[in-house]
């Protein structure tokens, strides 16, 4: 006897997704995303902060029939996530000392083996946007690309681009 | 590790919010504040683009329709127009009327005049005298019904012209909506007027002019100095007809009767053309046709309402193509500023983010 376990509901209530529903069931995506962008856990905490702050100042213009609200609040934390990179690009090249690239946290995912947390590291962050959209996350193609402003065929490019790089990271820094 | 192997491990390690993360949001989401129903909520769900595609057709349909609602509102006045054209156009149309007696005799240099009278010309037209050079230019504008008609009664005043000893002089024959022919005739002066009469039976008299110039004081004049020539010329070559003159007066006296010989035949030459002037009368025939054979019909409400609709959609259409002409290149300007700011944004942040 097979039982099916249904993590969202298939079809949705008539009664309206009210900001805090959503920011409770998508709270975990937004910050994984993050958290794969920013390979930082206090800063995927800052943004994910950020990312909802922003998504209530602008949670009237949210319209349910133009995408789910995960894609939506997805859209806004990379937008947050963005500006953050740009400004910390900007802060180093004001300050020459920040030539010298901040620590990277040794274990920034709960969970994951070493050897496959050493190759995320060396990916970069748009590599690790797609990996945490189409494979952590379980966003299809339609709503990474929509999520990425790209096309859902990019997106496959660069999601098998990233992969055969991680997987030939594990490979050489695997000792067995 | 295979790529599957990979994906289990990092689907496995879902990463989730810790406890003070997922407090902070409950936070922010308590702060949203209560939904006030505003009547521009409908339009705050909208992006400028679907704004856009709702406003484009919406003012279309509402100009449109105002073209529509002002044809209707204007269609009402239109009747007294129609009506009022109606008016004109019968008053275009020759009416009959009474016409002003005229004195049967005529002073030199007089000229009669009759307009819209539409009787016949008989009582009015003035006779030349009997026994008097007259010069008699008589000038005759006729209503004929319709095209057909105007052919006809061309050829008609030709015809009589032609029975009563005339000539036609010059001929100008045009149709288009209306048909104008113009005919001058010169007519013996002594059947002028049962010309006029008969010309006159050819259509409705818009408009009649006689002008009679008297040449008798010409013609007389002529006679006079004719005789005096002649008589100068008598004695010349009576005088010359003696045998004692000397060779000195008689080669003046020849000078002498060569002009007057010379001035008589100019005198003969005038006369003759005075003669010519008074035997003959010029008639300016004008037959025509009414300013349009068709009575025009009056258009419906409906016609009224459409053709002002149209009038006010091609005003709209015009204003519309003078915004287009002056804001288009602007707004074309903005879009392609717009489009490539945000390609070159995309480009940076790729660039970012392949190097973070």
């Amino acid at each position: 006897m097979h039982t099916l376990t249904l993590t969202r509901p298939l079809i949705q209530t008539a009664t309206p997704l009210t900001f805090a529903d959503a920011a409770e069931r998508h709270l975990d995506d937004v910050f994984g995303y993050l958290l794969y962008m920013t390979h930082d856990r206090a800063l995927a905490d800052d943004l994910s902060g950020a990312t909802f702050e922003k998504a209530l100042r602008q949670w009237s213009r949210f319209d349910p029939r133009r995408g789910s609200a995960r894609t939506w609040l997805l859209g806004i934390a990379r937008t947050t996530a963005l500006d953050w990179f740009r400004s910390e690009s900007r802060r180093r090249r004001r300050e020459e000392a920040a030539a010298e690239p901040e620590a990277q946290e040794a274990e920034f995912v709960e969970g994951l083996s070493p050897i496959l947390q050493s190759a995320l590291a060396t990916l970069s962050a748009g590599e690790r946007e797609v990996l945490a959209l189409r494979i952590v996350i379980e966003l299809d193609g339609d709503q990474t690309a929509r999520v990425l402003g790209i096309s859902p065929t990019a997106v496959s490019t660069r999601l098998s681009r990233a992969l055969t790089k991680l997987e030939e990271k594990v490979r050489n820094d695997d000792p067995r | 590790m295979t790529p599957a192997e990979l994906i289990t491990e990092l689907q496995a390690a879902r990463p989730a919010a810790d406890g003070a993360l997922r407090e902070r949001v409950r936070a922010i989401a308590a702060t949203q504040p209560a939904r006030r129903s505003s009547p521009f909520d409908p339009l705050s769900r909208f992006s400028p683009r679907r704004l856009a595609l709702v406003a484009v057709p919406a003012t279309a349909v509402v100009l449109l329709g105002l073209a529509g609602v002002a044809g209707l509102l204007d269609s009402g006045s239109r009747p007294q127009t129609v009506a009022a054209a109606r008016e004109d156009y019968r008053q275009l149309k020759p009416t009959t009327g009474s016409v002003p007696e005229l004195a049967p005799q005529l002073k030199a240099g007089a000229n009669i005049s009759t307009d819209a009278t539409g009787v016949a010309a008989d009582a009015a037209t003035p006779a030349p005298t009997t026994g008097r050079a007259q010069r008699y230019s008589a000038q005759l504008t006729l209503s004929v019904k319709d095209i057909d008609a105007l052919s006809s009664a061309t050829q008609q005043a030709l015809r009589i012209t032609h029975d009563l000893g005339g000539y036609l002089v010059t001929a100008s024959y045009a149709t288009t909506d209306t048909g104008v022919s113009s005919l001058t005739l010169k007519v013996p002066t002594a059947n002028v007027q049962e010309a006029i009469v008969r010309l006159s039976g050819l259509g409705k008299i818009v408009a009649q002019q006689v002008q009679i110039d008297d040449l008798q004081g010409q013609v007389d004049e002529l006679t006079k100095r004719e005789t005096a020539l002649r008589e100068q010329i008598a004695r010349l070559s009576a005088r010359l007809a003696a045998t004692d003159l000397d060779a000195e007066t008689r080669a003046t006296l020849e000078a002498r009767r060569d002009a007057a010989r010379s001035a008589l035949a100019q005198v003969r030459v005038a006369h003759a053309q005075v003669n010519a002037e008074a035997r003959y009368a010029t008639i300016q025939l004008t037959l025509q046709t009414p300013q349009s054979s068709v009575v025009p019909p009056v258009p419906s409400r409906f016609d009224n309402a459409l053709d002002r609709a149209v009038e006010i959609l091609a005003l709209e259409a015009m204003i519309v193509l003078y915004a287009l002409v002056i804001v288009g290149p602007l707004a074309l300007l903005v879009v392609l500023a717009w489009l490539g700011r945000r390609g070159l944004r995309r480009h940076q942040d790729e660039q970012l983010l392949s190097q973070t």
